[in-house]
């Protein structure tokens, strides 16, 4: 058993926000509730579950940052809609686990001002759908141009292939397109590193802010790796990103 | 029934975006190659749905065959050839 502290904690991208460096508290968590089933001419309570579950990220705490990529930003900036959330509570390193959502709506922000204190912030999120544990194929780093991991493969071992497809999680906290069209994220997988084929592949981004959560049905195989594609290729563009998978 | 047989007879294009090594010399360094270093050594090709899949790949790596990731080229159609008309060519004006 390996424990974790936060000086683990690798990135918590909210959308395309890093707000890692002003977060001190966070609580994830998930409740199935239950509902009292006691009917008439019974003596004792029962109960049942009705099956529908509340995922959660509760509790932040951090500071009041107004830099371009921080909390501030996230929280003014952030669409309105549904963000992919990827919270590296273990680190920043390839075959770790994530925590990942692709339904992160922003529900409220605060920020408290005191005599001799740094100024605070709090996000408050509400997670629509399903919370899922993903494996870390790429790292959150800066790559430039036309490139791949695939020399640097994740391996899930034997047992770790899947017949029923998988659930891709990808963010991209900067992305400088110098020129080029856009940048396309994929995950590639292989049995035998040989040959890579792309098993999904993310709608062409042409600005942060438009991360994805993405699945497929198809057979997953031993081997993953990451790829980014610019297309219209310009200049020296670079993308720091990060994906993640959860295999069905 | 040899599926290698089956498969060198056969001309066949991705059905996604693939990547493999760009000649048979690289598939042998691909098949062995363990560290970074290994792979950075090898000359590789990305192709696209519809670009055509050499044989050598398809021998090496079968499974792109069994999980559909490639597919039997379509085969070339010949041309109808022209019909041929037994009415004579209107002659043109002042000819």
């Amino acid at each position: 058993m390996t424990k974790y502290n936060s000086a683990d904690i690798g990135f918590l991208l909210v959308g395309p926000y890093d707000v890692k460096g002003v977060t001190k508290k966070l609580e994830t968590g998930v409740s199935d509730p239950v509902q009292e089933t006691t009917p008439f001419g019974t003596t004792a309570a029962s109960f049942g579950k009705p099956g529908v579950k509340r995922y959660e990220i509760t509790g932040h705490d951090g500071w009041y940052d107004d830099a371009a990529t921080s909390i501030n930003q996230a929280m003014m900036d952030l669409a309105a809609g549904e963000n992919v959330l990827m919270f590296g509570y273990k680190g920043n390193t390839k075959g770790l686990t994530a925590i990942c959502a692709g339904g992160a709506l922003k529900s409220g922000y605060k920020i408290g001002e005191a005599v001799g204190e740094f100024h605070t912030a709090q996000m408050e999120l509400v997670l629509s759908g399903a919370v899922q544990e993903a494996i870390i194929v790429a790292t959150l780093t800066s790559r430039s141009g036309d490139t791949n991991t695939e020399a640097d493969y994740l391996d899930l071992g034997a047992g770790g292939v899947g017949a029923a497809g998988l659930t891709a999680y990808v963010a991209c906290s900067e992305l400088a397109l110098t020129g080029s069209t856009n940048v396309i994220f994929s995950i590639e997988d292989s049995t035998d590193h040989i040959a890579w084929a792309e098993q999904v592949a993310m709608t062409a981004m042409t600005a942060i802010g438009a991360e994805k959560k993405a699945s497929t049905d198809q057979t997953v195989n031993r081997y993953l790796a990451f790829k980014q594609v610019f297309t219209g290729l310009a200049g020296t563009p670079t993308a720091t990103a990060v994906a993640a998978v959860k295999v069905n | 029934m040899s599926k290698e047989g089956e498969l060198s007879n056969e001309k066949w294009v991705a059905v996604v975006g693939l990547r493999f090594p760009d000649s048979p010399e690289g598939v042998e360094k691909a098949r062995v190659a363990e560290k970074k270093e290994d792979f950075d050594a090898i000359s590789w090709k990305s192709i696209v749905k519809g670009d055509p899949v050499p044989d050598y790949i398809i021998e090496a790596s079968p499974w792109l065959v069994d999980q559909g990731k490639v597919e039997k080229a379509p085969t070339p159609v010949r041309p109808a050839p022209a019909p041929v008309s037994s009415t004579p060519a209107p002659k043109k004006n002042g000819s």
